[in-house]
């Protein structure tokens, strides 16, 4: 543990709350004030996050940094300890970016009913909570980050939604917090088999290899049903597709690009290596759940109607490779675990972007309706076609470093798994897996044949093909798909400027993280080497 | 040409089409070197050793022995067609010439691989429309109607439940015990008169003799 600038992650995790300390004194009517005040927070965050990665001692990237532990709730021996390694960063400044891109993103789309204070403000909390999960070093303080993230969410979904919003943001809100509570009773489970010492990380790690196999199965089983509901991973996925299809734009896209990675975080830093004997037990479990999550996902995906719902599901189908190169235990599928949820936060966010802008435009998201757009928006039909290629894993893109090396892992799971006799288990997930290739690039392909090519369908035909961009005035429309849409030709228009900002990071990244991964596989690596040395390295 | 003659005259591609054609063709006739075992260049699996920063499962080692009777094949294969090519396609009358069209079989041989062995038909009308489908069709069904509807059930499950046991245990039982405790707690008043006295230091007293009887009830429960 290197203990330096024992400041910088409180500062880069609470930033956002002064932030809506300063908004709640802002008139709700001056919307401009609280927008500005929310984005220059993000901006301010994620600055102090550049500065923690200039700071970072890449050459120690095992070590958890800037660490500090403090007392926080003496009788449960609660402690607030935060630290970060090669694992969290690359999370912890995603989220940070995800936040910053969203919120200019919502300069000119807040959603109906409007309230962009309220908006901005869950927003802001939003990003603490993200931020804390990825540095909290103390399974209460994990906990409660975890949660922290739920009711904002919940609240974008319930008030910023469409006409289910109500539905989807309980059920979002119930399994979620289902989860949680098996995964707080395993914590406790945890704390009390380890001694009633302490809640911290590391120490667990060091101690919890001494419960006994049969505990620690159980324990195991708990967070697992914690975590395996927040990936979201088969047979827990039912509330994603609701939850995204009725969430506003800017929350689909935080949810596909760092809520669902609480799970998978959730796996690497805690499950896996303070229950290393348990997951041992779970990892052939847990892999076929993920396999079938891939089928399953692409399935699911070829029989969606709606745009939307169809990229939610790819998220199943997405989150299973993710999964699979966990539970080979290996470094390269913990690695390609790790790359693939930062490739699947940047991909998937820019598909939803991009959905939610095609929503705005021609007021619906059914696929037969939505024909001709390179016709029509030439930009946004190339931005949907490049983010299509990338999620479907093409070579060249971040998308592939997530998916390739997971099945490669699986061919060849750790050593403690082939000695366990699971390598002809495993070397058949490899080849459903790679199938699962076959039906991602399927229903991708499908999907943007459909929307892309071709004319314009008849009722959208006559309006302008205005491939200029220009700003939109307007907010998004969640009321139900308007038919009559002569109306809304005017709002057929190409990528718009406060679009372009938000978008063109994004997009950057995933052509150089698709070209140069060693830029973060190099600084996951070391973390993840020290992770499973525990199951036998390879 | 020896199909039916086109409504159109044929143009010659422009550069914009060519340039791209020769570079990719020479990239498709030299990128199978990049990782070539036999002549010992692995730049293919270098890149992606560095790439990904870790250690990525070794190849299998080349042996020409196994290498050898798929290149004669394909050799063979290439010489064939080359002849074949010629003899059909060349300007020279020749026997084979026509062939499929005067012999049935050969024709319908031809007609097999015009189709590309009817592979895309077999993909289209049978993988997808009858297959993928149906499939994912079921699969959608089975999410909607039995994982969503165990999900909905536990949660209709959980509301109904929550109903009967406000309806029948909190309103029915503790508001009744409650209710009837309130009586004898009006009986119990009338009783107790004397001891509202208006002093503080007995209100104390009696407050903390409650608080040490409920402690010792506690105490007795729990050993």
């Amino acid at each position: 543990m290197i203990q330096d600038k024992q400041w910088l992650l409180s500062v880069g995790v609470f930033l956002p709350l002064a932030g809506v300390l300063v908004m709640l004194f802002i008139p709700k009517k001056d919307e401009a004030s609280a927008k500005g005040v929310a984005i220059i927070t993000a901006a301010l965050t994620l600055v102090v996050g550049v500065y923690t990665l200039l700071q970072f001692d890449y050459d120690q990237s095992e070590k958890l940094q800037f660490f500090t532990t403090n007392n926080w709730i003496k009788p449960i021996k609660a402690t607030y300890t935060v630290g970060l390694d090669g694992i969290s960063l690359p999370l912890y400044i995603l989220s940070m970016v995800i936040t910053l891109l969203v919120m200019i993103y919502s300069w000119d789309h807040v959603p109906s009913p409007g309230n962009a204070k309220a908006f901005f403000i869950l927003m802001l909390v939003l990003q603490t909570g993200m931020a804390g999960t990825f540095v909290a070093q103390d399974l209460i303080l994990f906990f409660v980050f975890f949660e922290v993230v739920l009711l904002p969410m919940y609240f974008m979904i319930g008030v910023w939604g469409g006409d289910n919003r109500q539905y989807a943001s309980l059920k979002f809100f119930l399994y979620t917090m289902f989860g949680s509570a098996l995964m707080l009773v395993a914590f406790i489970a945890l704390f009390i088999n380890t001694g009633s010492v302490s809640f911290s990380i590391p120490y667990l790690i060091e101690h919890g290899s001494s419960i006994a196999k049969n505990t620690a199965i159980w324990i195991f089983a708990g967070m697992f049903i914690g975590f395996a509901v927040k990936v979201p991973m088969f047979p827990f996925h039912t509330w994603l597709p609701d939850a995204h299809t009725q969430a506003p734009t800017q929350g689909s896209v935080i949810l596909a690009a760092i809520l669902l990675k609480l799970g998978t975080y959730g796996f690497v830093r805690i499950a896996l290596p303070i229950l290393p004997q348990a997951a041992v037990k779970w990892a052939p479990a847990i892999g076929v759940l993920a396999v079938v999550g891939i089928i399953y996902g692409s399935l699911g995906c070829l029989a969606q109607t709606d745009m939307k719902r169809l990229i939610a599901f790819s998220s199943v189908a997405h989150m299973g490779f993710v999964m699979l190169g966990i539970s080979t235990l290996t470094p390269l599928g913990i690695n390609a675990a790790l790359f693939g949820m930062v490739a699947h936060g940047l991909i998937t966010g820019m598909l939803f972007f991009v959905a939610g802008s095609v929503k705005e435009r021609y007021h619906t998201l059914e696929i037969k309706r939505l024909s001709g757009m390179l016709l029509q928006m030439p930009r946004m039909g190339w931005i949907l076609g490049f983010c299509a290629m990338a999620s479907l894993g093409l070579p060249g893109l971040a998308g592939f470093w997530g998916e390739f090396p997971a099945i490669l892992a699986s061919w060849s799971p750790s050593s403690v798994l082939v000695a366990n006799g699971h390598e002809t288990l495993f070397r058949v997930l490899t080849i459903i897996a790679a199938l699962g290739t076959v039906l991602a690039a399927g229903y991708l392909l499908w999907l943007y044949q459909r929307t892309a090519f071709g004319e314009p369908t008849a009722e959208f035909a006559t309006a302008g093909h205005d491939s200029h961009g220009h700003d939109s005035h307007g907010s998004d429309s969640h009321g139900s798909d308007d038919h009559g849409s002569e109306d809304h030709h005017s709002d057929i228009h190409d990528v718009s400027t406060f679009e372009w900002i938000a978008w063109t990071p994004l997009l950057v990244a995933i052509v150089v993280f698709g070209v140069v991964p060693s830029l973060m596989f190099k600084i996951m690596d070391p973390a993840v080497q020290q992770l499973t040395s525990v199951f036998g390295g390879k | 040409m020896r199909g039916k003659p086109l409504g159109f005259a044929p143009d010659d591609s422009p550069w914009q089409i060519t340039v791209p054609l020769i570079i990719l063709g020479t990239l498709a006739l030299v990128s199978g070197y990049l990782n070539a075992a036999p002549f010992h260049t692995e730049y293919f699996h270098e890149w992606l050793h560095s790439s990904i920063g870790v250690e990525v499962p070794e190849a299998p080692v080349f042996e020409w022995i196994n290498a050898v009777p798929s290149i004669v094949l394909v050799a063979l294969g290439f010489a064939v067609s080359l002849l074949l090519c010629k003899a059909v396609f060349g300007e020279k009358k020749n026997a084979l010439q026509g062939l499929t069209t005067r012999n049935q079989l050969l024709g319908a041989g031809h007609k097999f691989l015009v189709n590309k062995y009817y592979l895309d038909a077999l993909y289209e009308k049978v993988i997808v429309h009858g297959i993928a489908h149906p499939i994912s069709k079921a699969a959608y069904w089975t999410n909607q109607h039995i994982l969503d509807g165990i999900v909905n059930a536990v949660g209709k499950g959980g509301r109904r439940s929550g109903e009967l046991v406000y309806k029948y245990i909190d309103q029915g039982l503790v508001d009744g015990a409650v209710n009837g405790s309130g009586a004898t707690a009006r009986g119990a008043g009338g009783a107790l008169q004397p001891v509202q006295s208006g002093k503080v230091n007995l209100y104390g007293a009696l407050l903390f003799g409650a608080a040490a009887v409920g402690a010792l009830v506690l105490v007795l429960v729990n050993s």
